[in-house]
């Protein structure tokens, strides 16, 4: 109670320091609205399993530790932390001043909750469960230290701790709102909840409690920013047309070539933020003809020119991707780059190796033409743009390529039943271990339909391997493996091409590529 | 059966060559004054000329419409290239005339296959009667019940999307509604002397439908098929606006105006040029349709 009036008290005085300096200080009263390019599925953390939700999240709830843009752990929630030397058990000191946006107070019970919570059955957790790894039991060991346990070593934890999956959400509201809890989200984060109309508009407003930001942010205290509307407009044209226009001080998902020609004018700021993980690729079915042949596998990566592709597909402003990992991420080997340079001459010569003659143009074996499947969703501004261009490339070494378009329930049973030859997608992530989801058999995302025992061992090593340096190690080893198999056709990178006024400045994104308006300011 | 097929040829009426001239002669007043008519000229105008530009133009179009260039994408209209290109370098002129073609004859489909389905269904509901006419078109008002592009969806749900499907799933939509005017049609016609002159005369029922039903019912199967070519190829686009039909890289209109819509602000010309085909080609064919309609129908008292 005391601290709770004493807390008023400084609010009331800052205010009043900054009407007094008027001239130079931020503009206080400030509302902004943010150009939001896809629809909502719900602002519960824990059951999200949308990428585009993490930004969102990351500014209304905190994790333990904050992850900066070069994957740095930094205190959060947690000041302090340890691993055991067995690396099963992370022991954690929060912080004593914070409160949720209900007036909760945050400590070592609310973090064993929302474990409980997360690994709850009847809660149906999608990504925040997968980040936790084997590490699904909290301890409180007092009031503000907790302990998390792993049943086997999981090296990549402290870093998924940091991602806004993983947010912490306020006990009381948990048993309170129930099954609405994705309507009516309570974190600890610089901005709380204030309405959410469906495919429309989320508005949250500053947390005036505000001052346990991450340190490497450049702000202290509570956002400038009074409040902020994420407004959803799916269609990119509308969504640029509306931050021309000035209705909007913010927007992300720009089109490359808005994003070129955007670049030219002085009243934008752009900020490309790099979404870490696997990047764009596509899973290569290993089950289904003839990409069950792997030299028709290496010759697709052979055949496609993904400069061209980039060029063709998104005009040229986000860079291809050349590796399984995306390059800032642990474990990215920089030497797989070469490892597949575009030559269609030699997937010509790779084809005919591998017992494939030409006849009429087109690649054939035993009788049966070499004929490749593309999928792509529909729905999606960019997939289809990809999957042209890559059929493009295919066709000119004479793989005949067919573009498949597909609303996303039959999409995703195309990949379940491997259906497709290959499908351009994104998964992102922090960690490498990432990679495991896609290509160890049983997955949901094997969508490739590749095992390989070999694979899976390195895996279950580099999940348990402590040491770094040994880390890094068995990722490039697992990653060239991949490449060598050529399961995997990396595209390009992951880059939310993300423009703001000039006016709006301190505009910055946590590691994994979320962005944070907690250090944003507007000038007049 | 001999019997029954000998009768009609002392029904029939002995060619008269005066008889024939005048017949000759009044048709060829009636094509006169629907030339005259003048929403009807200007509709078929219209229709002719794109369908020059987009079935005998394309023969001496050499570019390749699907061939991509990363070097020459989204150029504004220029010598070279008489309508830019798009996002992939694709010639425009070419994609917009074959694409437009594609959707021609997809539209044209769509209403063939409808008014095929559709009169069969009506003519033998209609003509049959009593309870197996009416369990017909009770499911017929239950089709019509539905939202076209819905069931159109659902149609390609379960098909897959493709050109082919979405002219069957666009071609079901039509089915009703060609069945109901058919149906109301035949039953009016159904009763009249002549038809039972045919039938005491022991003409078989098919010769009954073919030879004495179908062509009274006919102007309105005509009227109808114009009116629904319009509507039949603003769905068919767009169908492939929303990538279920055509598809990618073969060039069809609403592929290609779903192509332009992310850069309408900077790349004008991807989108203007496809609308601008697609609206001509939509007014032209209401035009011919309201003018055979004041021609064709009875039921129009004309001043």
């Amino acid at each position: 109670m005391k601290t709770g009036i004493s807390g008023l008290l400084l609010v009331g005085l800052s205010t009043l320091a900054i009407s007094g300096a008027q001239a130079q200080a931020p503009n206080k009263n400030a509302k902004i609205t943010v150009g939001w390019a896809e629809p909502i599925d719900t602002l519960n953390p824990a059951t999200t399993g949308a990428r585009n939700q993490g930004p969102l999240l990351v500014n209304i709830f905190d994790t333990l530790v904050w992850l900066t843009p070069d994957f740095k752990v930094e205190p959060l929630l947690a000041t302090k932390w340890s691993v055991s030397a067995d690396g099963l058990t992370y022991s954690f000191t929060l912080r004593e001043d914070v409160k949720f946006h209900d007036g909760t107070a945050f400590d070592a019970e609310s973090v064993v909750e929302n474990i409980k919570y997360i690994t709850n059955k009847d809660t149906a957790a999608k990504v925040s469960i997968a980040l936790l790894g084997p590490c699904k039991e909290a301890v409180a060991t007092g009031k503000f230290t907790v302990d998390i346990k792993c049943a086997t070593p999981y090296a990549p934890l402290l870093r998924q701790l940091g991602v806004p999956y993983l947010g912490m959400q306020s006990p009381a509201a948990i048993v309170k709102y129930g099954k609405d809890l994705g309507l009516n989200p309570v974190g600890t984060g610089p901005y709380s909840f204030v309405s959410y109309e469906p495919n429309q508009s989320l508005v949250v407003k500053r947390n005036e409690a505000y001052n346990w930001n991450p340190p490497s942010v450049g702000h202290k205290g509570p956002p400038n920013i009074a409040e902020v509307k994420f407004q959803i407009v799916t269609n990119p044209q509308a969504r640029v047309s509306q931050f021309q226009a000035g209705q909007s001080q913010m927007m992300q998902q720009t089109p490359g070539v808005h994003w070129n020609a955007m670049q030219k004018m002085d009243r934008f700021t752009a900020i490309p933020v790099p979404i870490t993980g696997l990047g764009i690729f596509a899973p290569v079915n290993a089950k289904k003809f003839p990409t069950d042949d792997v030299a028709v596998r290496r010759a697709i990566q052979y055949a496609i020119d993904k400069k061209g592709v980039v060029q063709l597909a998104e005009a040229g402003a986000i860079q291809p991707s050349l590796t399984p990992l995306q390059p800032s991420m642990f474990g990215y080997d920089k030497s797989l780059e070469t490892m597949y340079p575009y030559d269609p001459a030699k997937a010509e010569a790779t084809l005919k190796e591998g017992g494939w003659t030409k006849k009429d143009g087109f690649w054939e074996k035993d009788g049966k033409r070499l004929s490749l499947t593309l999928t792509a969703i529909s729905t999606s501004t960019s997939y289809p743009l990809l999957a042209q261009a890559i059929q493009n490339y295919l066709q000119k070494v004479g793989m005949e390529a067919n573009v498949q378009l597909l609303a996303s329930p039959a999409w995703l049973a195309a990949n379940i039943n491997g259906d497709m030859s290959l499908t351009p997608l994104q998964y992102i992530g922090v960690d490498p271990d990432a990679l495991s989801g896609w290509f160890t058999a049983g997955q949901y995302f094997n969508w490739s339909h590749y095992s390989n025992p070999k694979l899976d061992a390195l895996f279950k090593q580099g999940r348990e391997e402590g040491d770094s340096t040994k880390r890094v190690a068995i990722y490039q080893e697992l990653q060239k493996l991949l490449m060598d198999e050529a399961v995997m056709l990396p595209i390009r990178q992951n880059v939310d091409l993300v423009m703001t006024s000039k006016k709006l400045t301190g505009v910055t994104y946590s590691g994994g590529g979320f962005e944070y308006l907690g250090a944003a300011s507007l000038a007049d | 059966m001999t019997d029954s097929a000998q009768i009609p040829a002392v029904f029939a009426v002995e060619p008269n060559p005066a008889v024939l001239a005048t017949r000759r002669w009044s048709r060829r007043r009636a094509v006169l004054r629907a030339l005259r008519h003048r929403s009807l000229s200007l509709g078929l105008v219209i229709c002719t000329m794109l369908a020059f530009l987009a079935f005998v133009l394309p023969l001496f179009i050499t570019v390749d419409p699907v061939a991509q260039d990363p070097m020459a994408t989204f150029s504004p209209p220029t010598a070279v290239h008489l309508m830019g290109t798009d996002a992939f370098g694709r010639d425009l002129l070419a994609r917009v005339l074959i694409g437009a073609r594609t959707t021609m004859i997809a539209s044209l489909s769509v209403v063939l296959l409808g008014a095929l389905a559709g009169t069969t269904v009506g003519i033998v509901a209609g003509y049959v009667g009593g309870a197996v006419g009416f369990g017909i078109m009770r499911l017929i008002d239950l089709l019509l019940a539905f939202p076209g592009i819905l069931l159109a969806l659902t149609v390609t749900a379960i098909l897959g999307p493709g050109l082919v499907n979405g002219v069957l799933a666009i071609a079901v939509i039509l089915v009703p509604v060609f069945a109901r005017l058919v149906e109301g049609a035949t039953v009016e016609v159904r009763g009249l002397p002549y038809v039972e002159a045919a039938r005491c005369a022991g003409a078989s029922q098919a010769r009954i439908i073919l030879r004495y039903i179908l062509p009274n019912v006919m102007s309105g199967i005509i009227v109808l098929t114009t009116t629904w070519l319009g509507i039949a190829a603003l769905w068919v686009t767009a169908l492939g606006f929303i990538g279920l039909g055509v598809q990618p890289p073969t060039p069809e209109l609403g592929a290609i105006l779903n192509d332009g819509q992310n850069y309408i602000t900077l790349a004008w010309w991807i989108t203007v040029f496809p609308g601008l085909f697609l609206s001509l080609f939509v007014v032209g064919v209401n035009l011919v349709g309201d003018g055979l309609r004041d021609e064709l129908d009875p039921t129009l008292n004309r001043g």
